[in-house]
């Protein structure tokens, strides 16, 4: 049955490797050789990035027309405003609304120092405002080593308010009510104003700190502020020092994002507390979620969108007629432009959830592997023919089908091809195979789970007869269909008995009475989160079971279970065939599969390669997926 | 009370946990012997878990302490318990999913690392040289697991028993002194059972003991001369698999009787 073609292909598909894998894996041990290996490449490969990036740079700054120079250096103090902002929230985790307050204490700091004689000399008070921001930053830090989310943002909120009460009251107090001056930015004696030797020396300090962010996020604390926002508790478990990275992102973070205010307080030569509203701090977030949390280039074009759209509307209305739209637009401006934030913050949350830079490079990902692997349902060999004729219901259709059935990742990794599968009607249908030979994609990709990711799917899936390949997991389950998954089968905030609950409007207490159930009647109140592993997939059995699906599909039911538990879960799925449900598994454990099931598939590099009975199934399951050692 | 003496990797007395009106364990006992691969067993919610995070200090003992080649470790926080060369690897592999593998893995040496922004900033040649040496370690571990070609594969990507191998791989990378492994044969078949098999054979090599908690009975039974049954809370026993496994009430209440057919 496996022609030669089969197992190239099986190979190629196998999930467990990307097809990148191997080639960047070794990277390490040295490149292939060629022009690129060549000694001096390999000396400027690292520099050529910089290069460019300045040399556009002094292009730009040469050619653009004043105005657009003008809007350009706000851009670029943005830039780095967001990237500072980004080590706490889009690497850390930490959400932070005291973007704007820390831009104060850096613009205040600058405004006052550059009237000293002694303190103005260039890079002092910027360099000042860094390590005032960074002392700053260690005492918002202290909140956030206890709160979490909305409350920690709440916190970094309260400086925000100190902050401007103090510049208020200085501008009051030494009568400058509208706003502290700020002589220009001098080098020797040469002067900065907002123009294009600005712009230059605005990317340089970008440059500087793309530098030093990127130094500390490609190496441990990079990865030790990724731990953390993904989880402190494990974090912590596996060693890292929660509390000690949190404070130095706050740090980094802090200071950097001070830099940036004292570098807007030398641009617009005044410093004014009207400036740093809230307002202002949620702009910084804004950026970051348009153009990607967590990457710099995604904080860079944030701010080129968020700067320059109140510019492009200013346009815009001189476009328009003055009376009529042109006129309200033109009196109405802030909250159309602010309005237009909320709308662009929705359309890419919406239909680029990371952001406009991860959505755009993934894309082009795609498109470079678009036409690399084609699947081919033409030259592959007809499995009708060889397929066991199953169909007993002769015209009823099964519960469910599977027809050629291809299911390819954005990688271009494919994890099923051509595979077809059929579920009468009662019966106990298991798919055995080992990790990576597609089972789990199968299962995804019926339950409509696959859908919504990056993926393509082909072929039919019919449920009754009713094609749902591509329907959302909501329209399945509509159509009777429930799966238990390998992860993620609780909602870990829940209490076991709101998951009962969920599960059905009448009496949850009957299937508690089970045997060895009866365990997680004692745990009612308790959120499933805290559950151990197998009573987690008792729960999720429990309330599958409960939801009385026609279709019950479980990946993997002996996962983390007691070898009793097993047994007791087998029998339970067995009295739930009896009572008329028809049941697809998935599994490793082919023991404890080949025991239940009516009927068995064996998987391997996403196609279907053997099926039959248990006991016609039993040696060659356990030749090709249990050679014991 | 004193604490036991520098040759026992790790002695757990009068453990006791509560958690509101639940007894998670109920005064646990044991000690690990050198170069030892000591097994825990027991029904699900019977407490192996709780009494791993326990020691590894994730949760804090309500009674009764943890002592780590004579030291008192219980009341610790985590980092400074696996600074101190505990190792351990999850039961649940759902954190951690924007990792990629090699990445995940170097996470094992964190504890030791001595990095801090300042260094990676202004010691910038010395850091890079620091952190192509740990990759190259890590890579070497990935290797001897069979991983490295999944070296840049997306943690979440890859399949339960893949991660688990990694996961272990991570904990190896921290050279730890003691090692505590969580079901790490779930959701794996046979042969990559004996990947596993073979990663705590080479753990045992070095002479590091190994507290592996799995409901594979065969397994537990090849690795371990000495097991720890618990249920519920409470301390069965301590014994050889044979011994413990022919128990009623073990049977009971963990193995129960597969029908044969
Ligand atoms: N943080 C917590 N809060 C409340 N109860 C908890 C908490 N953690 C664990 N428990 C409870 O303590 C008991 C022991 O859990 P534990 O995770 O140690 O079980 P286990 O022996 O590892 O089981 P399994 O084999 O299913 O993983 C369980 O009943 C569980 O519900
Ligand atoms: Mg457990």
């Amino acid at each position: 049955m496996t022609t030669g073609e089969n197992t190239l292909e099986g190979q190629a598909t196998n999930v467990e490797v990307p097809p990148e894998a191997p080639a960047s894996g070794a990277s390490t041990a040295g490149r292939p050789s060629g022009l690129r290996s060549s000694k001096g490449y390999r000396l400027l490969a690292p520099f050529l990035p910089w290069l460019a990036g300045a040399l556009a740079l002094v292009v730009f700054a040469n050619t653009a027309s004043p105005y657009v120079l003008l809007i350009s250096g706000t851009v670029l103090i943005y830039a780095i405003s967001a990237i500072g902002l980004n080590v706490v929230m889009g690497q850390a985790g930490l959400v932070s609304i005291g973007n704007a307050a820390l831009m104060a204490v850096g613009a205040y700091t600058t405004a006052i120092l550059a009237k000293e004689e002694s303190w103005s000399a260039f890079p002092l008070p910027i360099i000042i405002s860094g390590v005032i921001g960074g002392l700053l930053g260690l005492l918002i830090a202290l909140p956030a080593l206890r709160l979490r989310g909305i409350y920690l943002a709440l916190a970094t909120l309260a400086l925000q308010f100190f902050v401007v009460f103090a510049g208020d009251r200085y501008q009051a107090e030494s009568g400058l009510l509208s706003g502290v001056p700020v002589p220009p930015l001098s080098i020797g004696d040469r002067y900065f104003v907002p123009g294009r030797d600005f712009v230059l020396l605005l990317g340089a300090f970008l440059g500087l700190t793309i530098l030093v962010v990127r130094a500390m996020s490609r190496h441990a604390p990079g990865r030790m502020w990724t731990a953390i926002s993904e989880s402190e508790l494990a974090a912590t478990a596996i060693g890292v020092n929660a509390a000690r990275w949190k404070l130095a992102a706050f740090v980094v973070s802090s200071a950097i994002i001070a830099v940036s205010g004292s570098l807007f307080a030398y641009y617009n030569q005044i410093v004014s507390a009207e400036t740093f509203t809230i307002e202002f701090a949620v702009v910084f977030i804004i950026i970051l979620i348009l153009g990607g949390m967590g990457t710099m280039s995604g904080a860079i074009v944030g701010s080129v969108i968020v700067v320059s759209l109140p510019y492009v509307l200013t346009r815009l209305t001189g476009t328009l007629p003055s009376d009529g739209i042109g006129e309200w637009l033109s009196n109405n401006i802030f909250y159309v432009n602010n309005g237009l934030y909320g709308l662009l913050v929705l359309v890419v949350l919406l239909y680029m959830p990371q952001g406009v830079v991860p959505s755009v490079t993934g894309l082009a990902r795609r498109l470079a592997h678009r036409g690399a692997d084609q699947p081919r349902s033409s030259d592959r060999p007809a499995r009708s023919a060889a397929r066991p004729a199953v169909a007993k219901g002769d015209d009823k259709p099964a519960v469910l089908e599977v027809e050629d059935l291809d299911v390819m990742y954005e990688t271009g990794a494919r994890a099923v091809s051509g595979l077809h599968l059929r579920v009468e009607a009662n019966a106990i249908v298991a798919v055995l195979g080992r990790n990576g030979a597609g089972k789990t994609s199968t299962l995804r990709a019926v339950s409509g789970f696959l859908g919504t990711e990056q993926v393509r799917l082909r072929g039919h899936i019919r449920l009754e007869g009713k094609d749902v390949l591509g329907s959302s997991p909501g329209r399945t389950a509509a159509a009777g269909l429930v799966l238990v998954p390998e992860r993620d089968k609780v909602f870990p905030s829940l209490t076991v008995e709101e998951h009962l609950r969920l599960a059905t409007s009448g009496d949850y207490r009957p299937v508690l009475e089970k045997p060895h159930f009866h365990r997680l009647r004692e745990r009612l109140d308790q959120p499933a989160g805290l559950l151990s592993g197998g009573e987690r997939q008792l729960l999720a059995l429990a309330t599958a079971a409960m939801l009385k699906p026609r279709l019950l599909m479980v990946d993997e039911f002996t996962l983390g279970l007691a070898p009793v538990m097993i047994q007791e879960v087998a029998r339970v799925i067995r009295g739930l065939r009896d009572e008329g449900m028809t049941v697809l598994l998935v599994e490793q454990n082919a023991a404890a599969a080949l025991e239940l099931a009516d009927h068995v598939y064996l998987m391997e590099g996403g196609e279907v390669v053997a099926e039959g009975t248990p006991a016609e199934m039993a040696d060659r399951v356990t030749m090709t997926s249990e050679v014991t050692s | 009370m004193s604490t036991t003496d520098q040759e026992t990797p790790l002695a757990v007395r009068g453990a006791l946990l509560r958690f509101g009106g639940i007894l998670a364990l109920n005064d646990v006992n044991f000690d690990v012997e050198p170069g030892e691969t000591f097994g825990i067993i027991g029904p699900n919610g019977a407490g192996k878990t709780a009494l791993l995070n326990c020691v590894s200090g994730v949760y804090r003992l309500t009674e009764g302490n943890v002592d780590f080649f004579g030291e008192r470790i219980s009341g610790l926080p985590p980092h400074r318990i696996s600074a101190k060369g505990l190792g351990r690897t999850f039961q649940n592999m759902e954190h951690f999913r924007r990792f990629k593998v090699l990445e995940y893995v170097m996470l094992g040496r964190m504890h030791e690392a001595r990095a801090s922004v300042f260094a990676s900033v202004f010691a910038w040649p010395y850091m890079e040289r620091l952190e192509r040496e740990e990759r190259s370690l890590a890579m070497e571990l990935l290797e001897e697991l069979g991983l490295a070609h999944l070296a840049q594969a997306k943690l979440s990507d890859l399949p339960y028993g893949v991660q688990k191998r990694v996961d272990i791989a991570r904990a190896l990378l921290g050279r730890p002194k003691v090692l505590l492994l969580d079901e790490p044969t779930s959701g794996t078949i046979t042969q990559e059972r004996t990947e596993v098999s073979r990663a705590i054979d080479m753990v045992s090599a070095r002479g590091v003991p190994t507290v592996l908690v799995d409901h594979d009975v065969d397994f537990v039974s090849r690795h371990c001369a000495r097991v720890l049954v618990l249920s519920y809370g409470k301390q069965v026993g301590v014994g050889s698999p044979a011994e413990m496994l022919a128990r009623p009430d073990v049977i009971e209440t963990f193995l129960g009787t597969p029908a044969t057919s």
